[in-house]
C-alpha cells in the first residue's frame, strides 16, 4: 500500500513537472520572440502569404488557445488547416516542421537511435568505471593509486568533452589508427561496426563524468567505512568482500543514484557536443540545423522532447531510489 | 550534500592565505588563475608587444599549397608566438589572450548573476519556509535536471538578432546556475535562523530584508564564495561549448570554444592550432576547480576530500 502511494505520488509529481515545463518552454519560444509565421513564410513573403501561414499554423488564436492546442496535440494529435491541403500530425504531436514538411516526432525518431546508443553506452561506462575506481581509491586511501586517480579525476572534471574527444581522435584515431574517428553505423546493419564506431565517443563522453563519480564515490565510501554498522559487520567476522560489496556499497550507491538522475540532462547535452566532434547524425545535428534554419516548431519540439525524456528518466531513477533505500518510501 | 559551516566573513581572507601556504594544488590553481586573468586584462598590451591583433588576416603567414600555417609547429615564430590560424593567418596568440578576456568576462558575469539570484531565492526559501520553501526546492530540482544545453542552443535561435549575444549568454548561463547556489544558501539559512542573534533581531522588529542584510548575509559569505568559485569553471565551459557548437559568441570576437571548433577540421594536419586554445581552456577550468576545492576544504573542514 505504502509502495503504491509512493509510486502514485511520484507519477503525479512527474505529470505536474511535464505540464510546467511545456508551459514555460512554449511561452518562451512562441510568445517572446519573433513571429514564427514570418520565419515559415518563405520568400517572397507577401502580406497574403503571411496571413495564410498564420491561419494555417493557428497563430491568429489567442495565446492560451494556441497553448491548449499544442498540449492537446501531444495527447491526441492535431490537424493543421482544413480540406485537401490540411496536414495531420499524429499523437504524440510535438509540433510540425513546416520547413521540412514532416512532424517533429518523425524527425527526432530518425536521429534518436544515434543519440541513444551514444548516451546509454557512455552512461553505463561512466557509472561502472567511476564507482569502481572510486571504491578502489577509497580502499587504497593515501597510496599512489589514490593520489593518481584523484589528480586524474580533477583533470577529467576540468577537461571539456570536445577537448577530450579531439585528443582521442588525434591519439587513437590518427596517430595509432586503431579506431574509427567518426560516423555511425546502425545497430541493425552490423552490431560489431556499430560498437566499433562508438568506442571512442563512449570513452570520451564517459571520461569527464566518470571522474565526477569517482570523487563522489570515494568521499562517500570513506564516510561509510567510518560508520558503526560497518565496524559491527567486521566484528561479526564477515569477509571483507561482503562488508564492502554488500553493506558499504549499498549506502555508497544512494548519492550516486541521486546524482545520476540530475546528470541525465547534462548527459544529453554532452551527447550533442560529442556528436559534433565525431560527426554523428544524432539529435545534436538536428538541433543545430534547426537553429541555422530558424525552424521554430522543430526547436520547440526538440527541447520539449529532451525535457520529457529527462523528466521521465528521472521518475524511473526516483523509483529505483525507493527500491534501494526503504527510508525514501516513507516521505 | 555538503553543508558548509558558518565562518564569519572577516576570517575568510585569513583562511585563504593559510590555505595557499598549506595546499600546493590550490596554490597552483591560484597562480594559473592569476596568470590567465592577467593575460585577459592585459590582452591589448601583450598583443601590442607582439605586434599583432586577433582580427587582421595575414595570408603571407600561410602555406599557399595547403592553406595551413607556413613553417613548423603551426607557424610558431618570434612574430607569431603561438602560430597562426589556418586559412586566415590571424595570430593565434592574440586570439588566445583575447579569448581569455571573453571567457573570463562571461564566466564571471554569469556566476555573478547566479550568485545574486541563488542567494536571494535560497535565503527567502530558508527564512520564510512553508510553501515558499517547497516551491523553491521543487523548482530547483526541476532546473538541476533540465537538459539546459539543448534549451540554450534553441534559445539562441529564437531570441531576436539585435539582442547582444554576450549579454544573452551571461543571462542564460547565469539563470540556469542559481539552483546549486540556492540549495547551499537555503541549507545554511535553515540552521542560522534558529540561532539566538537572528531570533533577537526578529523579535526587535527587524524586517526580513534587514535580517537578511545584517544578520544572515555576513554569515553566508564563506559558503557563497566556495560555491561561486566552483561554478565558474562550469560557466566558462558552457560558454565555450555553446561557441563550439556555433551558437555562442559570434565571429569575429575571439572565443576559445569557436577556435577549437574550427580546429576540429584541422586536427590531423595542424594539431598545434588545437593545442593552444585547448590548453588555455583546460587550464582555466582546471585552475578554478582545484582552487575552489582548496577553498572548500579550507572553509569547511568536514568536506575535505584529500586527507
Amino acid at each position: 500500500m505504502r509502495a503504491l502511494k509512493f509510486t502514485a505520488s511520484r507519477i503525479a509529481g512527474t505529470l505536474l513537472v511535464l505540464l510546467v515545463v511545456v508551459f514555460v518552454t512554449y511561452v518562451v519560444f512562441y510568445l517572446v520572440p519573433s513571429d514564427p509565421a514570418q520565419l515559415a513564410c518563405g520568400r517572397p513573403c507577401t502580406e497574403q502569404n503571411l496571413a495564410l501561414a498564420r491561419e494555417f499554423m493557428g497563430l491568429d488564436d489567442p495565446w492560451w488557445r494556441q497553448f491548449l492546442d499544442y498540449l492537446g496535440g501531444i495527447v491526441t494529435g492535431r490537424t493543421f488547416g482544413v480540406g485537401a491541403t490540411s496536414i495531420h500530425c499524429g499523437a504524440p504531436c510535438f509540433g510540425y516542421s513546416f520547413q521540412q514538411n514532416t512532424d517533429v516526432v518523425t524527425l527526432i525518431g530518425e536521429r534518436l537511435p544515434v543519440t541513444f546508443s551514444l548516451a546509454l553506452g557512455a552512461a553505463v561506462l561512466w557509472v561502472v568505471a567511476g564507482v569502481g575506481a572510486g571504491v578502489l581509491a577509497a580502499l587504497r586511501r593515501g597510496t599512489a593509486w589514490d593520489r593518481i586517480t584523484l589528480a586524474a579525476s580533477v583533470a577529467g572534471v576540468s577537461a571539456p568533452v570536445y577537448l577530450v574527444g579531439l585528443l582521442g581522435i588525434l591519439v587513437l584515431g590518427f596517430t595509432l589508427d586503431v579506431v574509427p574517428v567518426g560516423g555511425y553505423v546502425p545497430f541493425t546493419d552490423s552490431p560489431v561496426d556499430w560498437a566499433w564506431h562508438l568506442v571512442l565517443p563512449w570513452l570520451v563522453l564517459a571520461f569527464a563524468q566518470a571522474a565526477l563519480y569517482l570523487r563522489l564515490t570515494r568521499a562517500q565510501m570513506l564516510e561509510t567505512l567510518g560508520e558503526d554498522y560497518i565496524r559491527t559487520a567486521r566484528a561479526n567476522g564477515l569477509p571483507e568482500s561482503s562488508v564492502i560489496g554488500k553493506h558499504a556499497l549499498r549506502n555508497v550507491l544512494l548519492p550516486v543514484v541521486t546524482v545520476f538522475g540530475i546528470d541525465l540532462g547534462s548527459l544529453l547535452g554532452g551527447a550533442v557536443i560529442t556528436e559534433r566532434v565525431f560527426s554523428m547524425p544524432g539529435l545534436g545535428g538536428l538541433l543545430i540545423d534547426a537553429v541555422n534554419q530558424r525552424d521554430l516548431p522543430l526547436l520547440l519540439g526538440c527541447t520539449l522532447f529532451a525535457a520529457f525524456l529527462v523528466v521521465l528518466a528521472n521518475a524511473l531513477v526516483d523509483l529505483c531510489y525507493g527500491a534501494l533505500d526503504p527510508r525514501a518510501r516513507l516521505t | 550534500m555538503s553543508h558548509p559551516i558558518a565562518i564569519p566573513a572577516r576570517s575568510v581572507g585569513r583562511a585563504v592565505a593559510a590555505m595557499l601556504r598549506r595546499d600546493r594544488w590550490a596554490l597552483a590553481g591560484a597562480v594559473t588563475i592569476a596568470v590567465l586573468g592577467l593575460a585577459a586584462v592585459a590582452a591589448d598590451l601583450l598583443t601590442a608587444i607582439e605586434g599583432q591583433d586577433p582580427y587582421s588576416y595575414r595570408t603571407e603567414a600561410l602555406d599557399p599549397r595547403t592553406g595551413g600555417p607556413a613553417g613548423a609547429l603551426g607557424g610558431v615564430s618570434g612574430e607569431h608566438w603561438f602560430g597562426v590560424e589556418p586559412l586566415t593567418g590571424r595570430d593565434l596568440f592574440a586570439i588566445v589572450v583575447h579569448g581569455a578576456r571573453t571567457s573570463f568576462l562571461i564566466g564571471l558575469a554569469a556566476t555573478l548573476v547566479s550568485v545574486v539570484l541563488g542567494t536571494l531565492v535560497g535565503a527567502a526559501a530558508g527564512y520564510r519556509g512553508g510553501w515558499v520553501d517547497r516551491v523553491v526546492t521543487w523548482t530547483a530540482d526541476v532546473f538541476l535536471g533540465f537538459p539546459y544545453l539543448i534549451f540554450m542552443i534553441a534559445l539562441g535561435a529564437v531570441v531576436p538578432g539585435h539582442v547582444s549575444r554576450p549579454l544573452l549568454l551571461v543571462l542564460v548561463i547565469g539563470f540556469f546556475g542559481w539552483p546549486s547556489i540556492a540549495r547551499i544558501v537555503r541549507a545554511q539559512v535553515l540552521t542560522l535562523k534558529k540561532r539566538n542573534f537572528v531570533s533577537a533581531a526578529r523579535i526587535l522588529g527587524a524586517s526580513p530584508w534587514q535580517v537578511f542584510r545584517t544578520e544572515l548575509l555576513p554569515n553566508l559569505w564563506a559558503p557563497i564564495i566556495v560555491v561561486a568559485t566552483l561554478s565558474i569553471p562550469g560557466n566558462i565551459g558552457l560558454e565555450a561549448a555553446l561557441s563550439f557548437l556555433g551558437v555562442g559568441i559570434p565571429p569575429p570576437t575571439p572565443s576559445w570554444g569557436r577556435t577549437i571548433s574550427t580546429a576540429v577540421d584541422w586536427v590531423s594536419t595542424e594539431p598545434m592550432f588545437l593545442f593552444f586554445p585547448g590548453i588555455a581552456l583546460f587550464l582555466a577550468t582546471w585552475a578554478f576547480t582545484v582552487f575552489g576545492d582548496g577553498l572548500r576544504d579550507a572553509l569547511d573542514p568536514k568536506t575535505d576530500v584529500r586527507r
